[in-house]
């Protein structure tokens, strides 16, 4: 009965007087964390020589050699315990939960037992509640009555004490009466139908007890024939414990050997309505049913076995916590055949058996264990079982393969034990435990953070009804959703190559893609039975695998394509280019990058330069394919312009359109160092602007670009774009850092121009060719940071978060994804990002990009993202809950602010770019592409006006406020003249100044 | 905007601070509310910059950010005509600028606030200039003298940034021909002086040629003592004696204690931030 239970409570007992104890002995040190915490931020630990070097004590000892051996690290142990702690079950609860069952034990003992009726006359039944198991064929043989249980008996989780929070579910088990069974009520439902309405009887009296907060019905693990009842506690306790209710036949009741696998307990006859069955006929085996009814019967050995596994074996207790855990990150523990908590155990208890786990491990060892296990066992070929050979009576595992995908056979060798489950879901089980296994042994990433903590996710499925309500079909669980894991390899492939034409596999090819299919002749000669897919743009490649759903569902299963709700490229439009259908954007990035190649290719072979060009390297996002809006040619047409003609170049006028927008990309050219170059830091400056010179009329010169010199860059037209060449010495920062000190000495110091020096001459250049590497690696890479820097600047956070400091950190998601897989679609590439915003532990742990696979920390950006994040991931984890709304998402948020500046939109060059396209715009100067126009004069480069507007407004307002720092009162700022202020510096370019508050809080 | 508001903002800023007068100023005729330049006589205890002599220097803070030399130049001309105008971003002591004037290199665009030295030709400018506060604003832009903003101002700021190559080049050259001039006669100096004791009798000796010797840099200074170290280790037995095999042990121990204690405080830390919430 439930001594068990008591027996267990009394065992939490002394483990809480113990845990009460420990806290004991260091109150003090807990109260010293407590201010920490508050502060959030780590500090430097102290501790007196005096406890640091006392001689230890044995207990100590052992305590840190058991780490070493038993867990990974410290830090891995002490994760592992708090988890633990965070999700058992505190003793007052566990007190709690042992009283209700009490109740609930004396409760059934006193419902009052039935008279005898045919299965079929279930008028018995009071109207508040309908039978848990749709019934059909209705008619069935059989009479029941009802008798109250001859035992109640706690079984599972709760009694092994690997019972885990937050859904706290204790097992009960009813035994039902000997009395109430008749023969062969293994057949065609009726014990299923009995157990139905033993529970449906249950379930009504204890909905009139006031104990009870709920009671309802669910299916056990979602198998249709094994309906269970919820009960639930009256009031605030309601959350604290579910208590299911299964009904098991009494021991004995059925002979073992009409339930093998191979033996029909269903009769098609009865099955399908249709009279008597003709004889000599063979009936189908029946194994699910089967198993169902075994399970009942074994559900007491079960725990037995169980118990005897997990006595003196504290790590399998903590062990199995850590697998449901881990299990429930991943939702694999839910639903249909799944693989629940049960099973979990059950499969300790097997590598224990198998001498693979042995009682002194930790529960850390026990999981790793598991997951070996797991990812090195194939259960649908290779199926194991738990009983001791000997009886040559039970069915062999030949025989459990046969009827089922999974094989896990218990102790008794009867029961499968993973009889629901589909070969597809251990296939994917096995997928988490292998990439799981490839985290744990990677030393540079926090597997217990992404094993544990990280949360994996997608399915749903209904849980329960009220008993009062028909019992629900397969048909309502709502529409379907899969999730695909696309292998980037094959995912943009427009082409599928079948088998050659004459070969036996062309026939299945052609009948799997029907009318797609069709012979092609190959390059190497070969005619091949091929798909094509149309599909021009990356951004229609990316869909491919939509086209290839909607075709052979429509061709094999008949499902419309109105009834598929693809939702791969809800994000695309933002990244689209131009009116036209012109794809995404990596088209014209890839024009951009074949440009830029041949502009070095020039530089390199430049004729009559004084030094060799030692290097060309870009530095412009659109060379690592990372910019939002890449380039596009430009032809100016002069018309809209005035025209310097001394210069060869072009100005804006103040009454057309602001003209298009030109970004200057810049790239740099290493000259070669020489004893030529002087030392100073004024004169290197001076002669680069000379070799810049020099570059512009040499280029202009032997390729007859046109260039326009100037002291810190040389602007090249070419191809319709803008380089901005600049010219780099690579001893130049370090000429800027040297300081002599007042004894004579050579010192180099940071300083703040050589560190902006290095940033453009070294770092930017090196992440700009690192990263245009990774985008060669994973094509979802730089459409990716497009979205993200997007998004970034939608919310506004443009001004903390560098367009660099994004790059990173979208490249660490393509670097290190676990537990996730490196995404294969901008879309999912997004939500990580979003999620790593909201999720990641900034304030304390530095985020390591590891690029090139050699551990080198990009420095400031760790240490720069510390502080960036701390206002952004509060809006990433607001934003993240509702992202199906992905429009709304990339708006950016304007009821906070206090005074809006409406923009002229005939002043904006960047127009078109908004989230919410305008309709049209204006005319921005220039020609369509294929103008056959030669240009003389240089368009109007990195005009941007509204750029220009906010630099001035941001020095004006930020300055505005710190004047004179010892005067105070001057710090209360003059509202009325700084919003004139944003007309008058504005003019031309400001429609109209939008105050929306009235109170200043300043 | 609500009358309410504006007298607020004429009452805070008829509040100087301490020391300086509030002169109104705005940017046309049709403007309302205006800014107010905050000017004192400069007066800094060892001022030795012969371009701002004392008695004659006004010092403004709080310059708007589309008001130019030229305009402040126009507008205190109207008290006493003025020597010169100097506008900066901070206040600063009048040294010499780092780098010579250019016209290429160097150049800062001013932007926001600012803060400007007028220096008269006239003593009497300082107390006609604070006369200004009790009459009506100032006017930076008016129809004679139009100060341009916004897009005007941005298009002519594009049209000066087209250089003329030619001007450059002339520049780099001659400022590479003085630089050359500057280095040779170092040269030259350090020929002279080598081998010749200076007063107290020291000799500057200095290696030159393809191996110079060893720079006296601090890296270089750090290398040769990290070299000492590593030597002297290498000399030392370990472990030798019991005492330092304890020793050892010590501070192993120690040490699997230290980072214990640093492994608790993280935790204690995560735990405060419901880290081991698993969901």
């Amino acid at each position: 009965m439930l001594e068990d239970a008591e027996r267990d409570a009394n065992r939490g007992d002394q483990e809480a007087g113990e845990a009460n104890n420990s806290p004991a002995k260091e109150s003090r040190p807990r109260g010293k964390r407590r201010a920490l915490a508050s502060e959030g931020l780590l500090q430097p630990v102290k501790v007196s020589k005096a406890t640091l070097y006392k001689p230890p004590t044995s207990e100590e000892l052992s305590q840190l050699k058991e780490t070493e051996n038993l867990f990974h690290s410290n830090l891995l142990r002490l994760q592992i315990e708090e988890l633990l702690k965070e999700v058992t079950l505190k003793e007052k609860r566990r007190q709690k939960i042992d009283a209700f069952l009490h109740q609930i034990n004396a409760l059934l003992a006193k419902i009052p037992a039935t008279t005898e009726t045919d299965m079929t006359d279930q008028s018995w039944l009071p109207k508040g509640v309908k039978v848990p198991l749709v019934q059909v064929p209705f008619s069935v043989k059989g009479r029941f009555h009802f008798l109250p249980p001859v035992s109640v008996k706690v079984v599972g989780s709760y009694l092994l004490g690997t019972c885990i929070k937050p859904e706290v579910n204790v097992d009960v088990a009813l035994t039902m009466p000997r009395a109430i069974f008749q023969d062969k009520d293994n057949l065609n439902q009726r014990y299923h139908r009995k157990r139905a309405l033993y529970l449906a009887h249950v379930a009504h009296h204890l909905a009139k007890e006031p104990l009870f907060g709920s009671v309802m019905f669910a299916y056990a693990n979602g198998n249709h024939l094994k309906p269970v009842v919820l009960l639930q506690p009256q009031g605030k306790d309601a959350k604290t414990v579910t208590v299911r209710l299964y009904a098991c036949p009494p021991q004995g009741l059925f002979k073992p050997c009409r339930l093998y696998p191979g033996k029909n307990n269903v009769r098609t006859a009865w099955f399908t309505e249709k009279g008597a069955p003709t004889a000599g006929e063979a009936e189908p085996p029946t194994p699910h049913y089967n198993n169902s009814i075994l399970w009942d019967l074994a559900m007491e050995a079960h725990l037995q076995f169980l118990s005897g596994s997990a006595s003196d074996f504290p790590g399998m207790r903590d062990g199995v916590a850590l697998l449901k855990v881990w299990l429930r990150q991943r939702e694999l523990e839910k639903g249909f055949g799944c693989f629940n908590g049960f099973l979990a155990s059950m499969l300790v208890a097997y590598l224990l058996s198998r001498h693979q786990i042995n009682k002194v491990m930790s529960g850390y060892q026990v999981l790793r264990n598991v997951l070996q296990f797991l990812a090195s066992t194939d259960l649908t070929t290779s199926g194991i079982s738990l009983s001791k050979d000997g009886d040559g009576s039970l069915p062999t595992l030949t025989d459990f393969h046969r009827a089922f995908q999974v094989v896990f056979v218990d102790s008794s060798g009867l029961v499968n034990l993973c009889a629901d489950m589909s070969a597809s879901k251990y296939k994917q089980i096995q997928f988490e435990a292998k990439h799981s296994m490839e985290v744990l042994d990677d030393r540079t990433v926090d597997g217990f953070q992404l094993l544990l903590i990280t949360r994996k996710s997608l399915i749903h499925a209904f849980d329960h009804w009220p008993i009062n309500a028909e019992p629900p079909k397969h048909k309502d669980t709502g529409s379907l959703s899969f999730g695909l894991l696309l292998s980037p390899d094959f995912a943009a492939s427009v082409l599928e190559k079948g088998p050659e034409a004459d070969s036996p596999e062309a026939v299945e090819f052609r009948k799997f893609w029907g009318e797609r299919s069709e012979l092609r002749r190959f390059q190497d000669g070969s005619i091949c039975e091929a798909v094509l897919w149309d599909a021009t743009t990356q951004s229609q490649k990316r869909l491919i695998p939509e086209q290839i759903i909607r075709h052979l569902l429509q061709l094999h299963t008949d499902i419309p394509g109105s009834a598929i709700c693809y939702t791969g490229a809800l994000l695309e439009s933002l990244i689209r280019l131009g009116r036209e259908p012109a794809g995404t954007g990596e088209e014209a990035m890839v024009d951009v990058v074949r440009s830029y190649d041949d502009l070095s290719r020039k530089l390199w072979n430049l004729e009559g330069l004084p030094l060799t060009v030692t290097a060309v390297q870009g530095a412009h996002p659109a060379l690592r394919y990372t910019d939002v809006f890449p380039p596009v040619p430009v032809i100016p047409d002069y018309a809209y312009y005035a025209r310097n003609k001394d210069r060869e170049s072009l100005v804006p006028l103040a009454e057309k359109p602001c003209p298009v927008y030109i970004s200057p990309m810049k790239v740099l050219c290493h000259m070669e160092g020489s004893g030529q170059w002087p030392q100073d830091q004024e004169a290197i400056r001076r002669i680069k602007a000379a070799f810049q010179i020099q570059l512009a009329e040499l280029l202009r010169r032997q390729y007859h670009l046109l260039c326009r010199p100037g002291p810190a860059y040389t602007d090249v037209y070419k191809d319709g774009y803008v380089f901005r060449l600049r010219v780099a010495y690579h001893r130049e920062p370090q000429i800027l850092k040297e300081v002599v000190t007042p004894e004579g000495m050579l010192k180099y110091q940071d300083t703040e121009e050589s560190l902006r020096l290095e940033l453009e001459t070294l770092h930017l250049p090196f992440l700009t060719s690192t990263l245009h590497g990774l985008q060669q690696q994973h094509p979802a890479f730089g459409s990716t940071c497009r979205l993200a820097k997007r998004w970034v600047s939608a919310q506004m956070l443009n001004d903390s978060l560098s367009e660099e400091c994004v790059d990173l950190l979208v490249a660490s998601l393509f670097l290190c994804p676990a537990p996730y897989m490196a995404p294969s679609s901008p879309q999912v590439g997004f939500l990580h990002f979003l999620r790593l915003l909201a999720t990641f532990d900034w304030k304390n742990s530095p985020l390591i990009v590891n690029l090139n696979a050699e551990l080198k920390v990009f420095e400031e950006n760790s240490e720069r993202s510390s502080w960036v994040f701390q206002n952004a991931w509060w809006r990433a984890s607001a934003i993240s809950a509702q992202h199906h709304k992905m429009n709304m998402v990339f708006r950016p948020p304007l009821d906070l602010y206090d005074v809006l500046i409406h923009l002229n939109p005939k002043q904006i060059p960047r127009h078109l770019q908004a989230v919410d396209r305008p309709v049209k715009s204006f005319s921005r100067g220039m020609l369509a592409s294929d103008a056959a126009v030669k240009t003389l004069a240089f368009p109007v480069v990195d005009y941007d006006p509204v750029q220009l507007y906010l630099r001035e407004l941001q020095a004006s307002i930020m300055r505005g406020r710190m004047m004179a720092p010892n005067t105070e009162s001057l710090t209360v700022p003059n509202v009325a003249a700084i919003l004139e202020d944003f007309e008058i510096l504005g003019e031309g370019l400001v429609r109209a100044v939008e105050t929306r508050s009235e109170k200043w809080s300043i | 905007m609500a009358p309410s508001k504006r007298k607020r903002g004429k009452g805070v800023a008829c509040v100087a601070p301490a020391g300086y007068t509030a002169i109104p100023v705005k940017f046309s005729e049709k403007h309302q509310s205006p800014h107010y330049l905050y000017v004192k006589e400069h007066k800094v205890r060892d001022e030795t910059d012969p371009n701002r002599p004392p008695n004659r220097t006004l010092f403004i803070l709080n310059v708007p950010p589309y008001c130019t030399k030229e305009c402040l130049l126009r507008l205190f001309s109207s008290c006493c005509s003025v020597q010169s105008v100097e506008m900066y971003e901070k206040p600063r002591l009048g040294e010499k600028p780092e780098a010579p004037e250019s016209k290429f290199f160097n150049t800062k665009t001013l932007l926001g606030f600012k803060v400007a030295y007028v220096v008269f030709k006239n003593p009497a400018g300082i107390q006609a200039a604070q006369s200004l506060s009790t009459k009506g604003p100032l006017v930076i832009s008016s129809v004679n003298h139009p100060v341009q903003t916004g897009i005007h101002k941005w298009i002519s700021g594009y049209a000066a940034s087209l250089i003329d190559p030619a001007e450059l080049k002339k520049e780099v050259d001659a400022f590479m021909q003085a630089y050359d001039q500057k280095v040779a006669e170092e040269d030259a100096n350090a020929e002279d002086e080598d081998g010749v004791p200076d007063e107290e009798g020291w000799v500057k000796v200095t290696r030159r040629g393809r191996r110079p010797g060893i720079p006296r840099t601090e890296a270089a200074n750090l290398r040769a003592l990290e070299r000492e170290k590593r030597k002297r280790a290498r000399k030392e037995l370990l472990n030798f004696y019991a005492w330092q095999h304890r020793e050892t042990k010590r501070e192993h121990i120690a040490q699997l204690r230290m980072k214990f204690e640093e492994d608790k405080q993280k935790i204690a830390l995560m735990r405060a931030q419901r880290k081991f919430r698993p969901y």
